[in-house]
């Protein structure tokens, strides 16, 4: 079995993507993945992002990858085996596109020195790095074997003599008129230096560079490939290696090796993305998780793509808070009240992002974690009515919810946005308590965010959590969610006064 | 190869930024009479001595510098004046040789090179035939020096070798490069080698190991293109130095048509004035600051150019006077002096002779002047107003060693006002070093000057206008009067009604 280092060996194999990606809209994870994959789409890395592991197993075996990352001397080694396999790809993709054959080989040569030199340093280093995990232990094993096979040097020294050979050969061109000769060089001087040497007296302030910038596509034009024909007939010898070289070795690259360097960029990439995070200060943790239900804590939880957005470049996070939430096994469900624009959609999304990337085996935005090993997250945001469908938006609603409740399992986590907004509040609560009886009996773990208050009257399984106000002004958000009573109150006429909406106000204006 | 005519270590400028003063000098010292008289018809002198008059102040030893350059100039007229058209045409004709150098066809440097420096070999050559037939005749260092770095730097051997230079880039026998081979075995690392001889490349064409060959077919322009790119890549940078060598050669050209253009305004303006038989001297230079200026015979080169009869000049002894107040009678000369002076700082600061029959001066920083402006544009503000605006700019702009000519300030208010503002000014500008002089009719003021006792002030009157005598300048206290009625009555042909009986001597 060839080693990967993102699945540990088994039966089953991956599994593959999921189909459904509601919920990576829903928690704007599909902007974090797009993000997280950008400049790296010719690896087609997402498909990697959209499958969660299952098994406990699974994520401890990334785990130890990413404890191997932190150290910089492997980091360093996968990054520059990276950047020279994508060296690799590109000078194989613009072999391709090259018409003459002399350069297509040669190009391929230059292709094929470039990856052995990367396969090579990469197997020598690790051994002497001592990865710990499993993953790259096997990885140092196959690659020390790769190495040392027969096939391997052939393609590996092949390369450097043919490309040492066509470096060696010098020829002189003379044009006269439309003819041009070609002929072995024959030591003749510079003669650009001489007069260089002539005009030197008048030459010594120049300001001005008038060399031609020549474009120097690989494409030769027609007079260009003739010329290369005629080196090539004046210089059979290393000509008909590298023809004879490139016949042999098509489909050089191994399997293993493009997987590594695939698999590898899963880790980089995110890594890459979270860099400038923590740089503004934001943490990171690696989550203990569980498959069985137990309490589900985080301090300094945040919402990943907000941050991203907030301190681009590692500029300091103004303005991302940090929650906390802290379950006991008993208590399932977390009902979010608050005034509008207070930060209960982005506590939301938090909880949900958190259990999703921590089923990617990836570090989670957190200071400490504790969660579920999620079977699946679902999600259920407000949606722009779709035309087309004859369902009112209430009904859609609850036909999604009601798919989510079906698919539910203990392990399952579910994040509700304002449901049943498009109702009366009566039917609203109706229908929340009706939904919330059924997760509990699922036992699935929910963030509901909701205008209703009546919804948060706690019992066993419900939590309340709200979104507190400036003591002195409550216009100013805190954006912090804690675990309180709802206190049935939106703030909202401190919000409209700042806006010269109150009556005097409005009343004084119609009087001007 | 430096011209230096103006500067023993500098190349002149003339496109150079200028002051904010300038405009206000050039209208108010009306210079551009003396522009013209200097240009004769030549706008590129016309620029070169508008620059040069405008500059601030050389230094004495540079004033010194292009003081004997002229005096060559003076007694050699047609050397400089042919240098200056032999300059004039290389440049000219060199403007015909065009060259792109965005985007430009291959071989385009090339050509441009070689024809350009083809065409600058002859004139290089007959520079240096001038240079060496007039040299012994020379006394200026800088003339000297150019005379021998001409022969120096183009001697026959040398141009010699730069024709051959051009000639083997005209690629007579063909273009003989060599290369290896690049990135996807593409030609690169091209260098030009000497083509041989016809006779040797048919030798060498009959060895075993000949080369190969190919003819590029006429009628396929693309190839053709490619081929002229391939000779253009062997060619590169040979062509890019001798196009910079004809950057420098432009450029010594151009900075010997630029600084021999000063030198050819100033025969052409003392042509102007000899033609008239006014008077031109070399003005001295003093070294060191100090206020004050000592001249015989100053007069006013561009009001002599604009009348017919000769100018007068006026003797001025104002040795270590930092404040010249001209007061006295109308239409007495007393503009023109403030004009004749201005002129004479300006000229002999660039290195120019001066408009007297002698003139010592220490150079001053910068010439200012305050005259009165027409009603501007502007509705916002009074004449005050605007004078004020103008002063307190020139006042935040001026600096000790400065010269300031105010020709009738604060006018457009009582005479109390006017007089207390001009104190509240002129007193500190002089005190602080600032060269002034001052023409008015504010007697308080200049009254109030007088009587302070001051012994770095000099008091000028002129004096009462009697028939057809000349104006000239006089030492001698500030009078209630200007003669005003004098005029009056020249106009209407009677005194004005209650005018006092005064005997037209002056000695009331």
């Amino acid at each position: 079995m060839a080693p990967s280092i993102l699945y540990p060996d088994s039966a089953d194999g991956p599994p593959g993507p999921l189909q459904d990606r509601r919920f990576a809209t829903d928690l704007n994870l599909d902007q974090v993945f797009a993000a997280i994959t950008k400049g790296r789409e010719d690896l087609d890395l997402r498909p990697v992002f959209y499958t969660p592991l299952r098994r406990l197993d699974d994520v401890a075996y990334r785990h130890e990858v990413l404890a191997d990352l932190r150290r910089p001397p492997i980091l360093a080694a996968l990054r520059d085996f990276g950047e020279a396999m994508r060296q690799t790809r590109l000078v194989l993709t613009t072999t391709r596109s090259l018409s003459n054959s002399w350069q297509r080989e040669r190009h391929f040569v230059d292709a094929v020195a470039v990856y052995c030199d990367a396969v090579r340093s990469l197997a020598s280093a690790l051994p002497g790095l001592g990865p710990h995990s499993r993953a790259m232990g096997a990885v140092t094993g196959y690659l020390s074997g790769y190495c040392s096979s027969p096939g391997f040097a052939a393609l590996a020294d092949g390369a450097p003599e043919i490309v040492a050979a066509l470096g060696a050969i010098r020829y002189s061109l003379h044009i006269k008129g439309n003819r041009v000769t070609i002929n072995p060089y024959r030591g003749e001087p510079d003669y650009t230096s001489e007069l260089a040497a002539v005009v030197a007296r008048f030459t010594q302030d120049a300001a001005t560079d008038y060399t031609a910038k020549f474009r120097s596509p690989l494409h030769m034009n027609s007079v260009e490939a003739q010329v290369l024909d005629l080196v090539a007939r004046l210089n059979p010898g290393p000509f008909g290696a590298m023809h004879e070289y490139f016949d042999r070795h098509q489909g050089f690259v191994d399997p293993v090796v493009s997987a590594l360097d695939r698999d590898s960029q899963f880790y980089l990439a995110y890594l890459d993305f979270i860099e400038p995070l923590r740089i503004a200060g934001l943490p990171f943790c690696y989550p203990v998780l569980s498959t069985s239900p137990g309490p589900v804590r985080a301090q300094g939880a945040f919402d990943i793509a907000l941050a991203a957005a907030a301190a681009p470049g590692g500029a300091p996070a103004r303005g991302v808070v940090t929650n906390d939430f802290d379950l006991s096994p008993a208590e399932r469900m977390v009902v979010v009240t608050g005034p509008n624009n207070g930060g209960k959609t982005t506590f939301a999304r938090t909880f949900g992002q958190i259990h999703y990337l921590a089923s990617l085996g990836l570090p989670v935005p957190a200071r400490a974690a504790e969660l579920v090993l999620a079977d699946g997250v679902f999600t259920s945001f407000q949606q722009a009515e779709r035309l087309g469908t004859l369902r009112g938006h209430l009904e859609e609603e609850l036909v999604h919810i009601h798919d989510i409740i079906q698919r539910a399992t203990p392990r399952s986590v579910i994040v509700m946005n304002e449901s049943f907004s498009s109702t009366t509040l009566r039917d609203a609560a109706l229908l929340g308590r009706a939904v919330f009886a059924q997760l509990v009996e699922r036992g699935s773990l929910c963030a509901f965010v909701t205008f209703v208050d009546e919804l948060a009257a706690p019992n066993e399984a419900t939590v309340s959590m709200s979104v507190t106000v400036h003591p002195d002004d409550p216009v100013l958000r805190t954006y912090k969610v804690v675990r309180k009573a709802p206190e049935g109150r939106a703030y909202a006429a401190a919000l409209a006064e700042r806006y010269g909406l109150t009556y005097g106000a409005v009343e004084e204006q119609v009087a001007k | 190869m430096k011209v230096r005519l103006m500067h023993p270590d500098e190349d002149f400028e003339a496109d150079g930024p200028r002051a904010p003063e300038c405009d206000a000098l050039s209208e108010d010292l009306g210079l551009d009479v003396m522009f013209a008289a200097m240009a004769d018809g030549d706008k590129f002198v016309l620029g070169v001595a508008k620059a040069a008059v405008l500059s601030p102040s050389a230094p004495s030893e540079v004033i010194l510098y292009r003081q004997q350059v002229l005096a060559d100039c003076f007694a050699h007229p047609d050397f400089v004046r042919e240098l200056y058209t032999l300059a004039q045409e290389a440049l000219e004709s060199h403007k015909k040789v065009t060259f792109r150098s965005s985007n430009p066809p291959p071989e385009s440097l090339r050509y441009y090179s070689v024809q350009s420096c083809e065409l600058f070999l002859g004139y290089l050559a007959r520079v240096r035939q001038l240079a060496e037939e007039h040299s012994p005749g020379l006394a200026s260092p800088a003339l000297v020096r150019l005379c021998s770095t001409l022969s120096r730097n183009l001697d026959d051997v040398y141009l010699k070798a730069l024709e051959g230079c051009v000639n083997e880039l005209k690629l007579p026998r063909g273009l003989l490069m060599s290369a290896h081979l690049g990135r996807a075995n593409r030609g690169t690392g091209y260098v030009l080698h000497r083509a041989p001889p016809a006779g040797l490349r048919q030798r060498l064409s009959l060895r075993a190991d000949a080369g190969y060959s190919f003819d590029v077919p006429d009628r396929d322009s693309k190839a053709v293109r490619a081929l002229a790119d391939l000779r253009a890549r062997g060619t590169n940078i040979a062509a890019n130095a001798l196009a910079q060598a004809v950057d420098h050669i432009r450029g010594f050209f151009g900075s010997l048509r630029t600084e021999l253009a000063f030198y050819i305004g100033c025969l052409n303006l003392r042509r102007a004035l000899a033609a008239k038989g006014e008077p031109v001297c070399t003005p001295v230079a003093l070294v060191g600051d100090g206020p004050g200026l000592v001249a015989q015979g100053l007069y006013d080169p561009g009001l002599s150019l604009r009348i017919a009869p000769r100018a007068i000049g006026n003797d001025v002894n104002a040795d270590g006077k930092a404040l010249v107040v001209v007061t006295g009678a109308n239409r007495g000369g007393k503009s023109t002096f403030l004009r004749s002076v201005g002129l004479a700082y300006l000229m002999m600061q660039c290195g120019m002779f001066v408009a007297a029959t002698s003139f010592a001066a220490h150079p001053c920083r910068r010439v200012f002047t305050h005259f009165k402006r027409d009603e501007g544009p502007s509705m916002e503000r009074g004449n005050l107003d605007e004078e004020l605006a103008r002063m307190s700019a020139t006042v935040s702009d001026i600096s000790p060693g400065c010269l300031l000519l105010c020709n009738e300030p604060f006018a457009s208010t009582n005479e109390r006002e006017g007089s207390d503002i001009g104190r509240q000014v002129f007193v500190p500008l002089a005190r602080a070093g600032v060269n002034v002089f001052l023409v008015t009719h504010l007697f308080d003021l200049a009254e109030s000057l007088y009587g302070s006792g001051n012994d770095s002030a000099l008091f000028l009157r002129a004096p009462r206008q009697s028939g057809t005598e000349p104006f000239r300048l006089l030492p001698g206290a500030p009078e209630p009067t200007a003669y005003g009625e004098d005029v009056y009555t020249r106009v209407w042909g009677a005194p004005p009604a209650g005018a006092p009986d005064r005997s037209p001597d002056g000695s009331d």
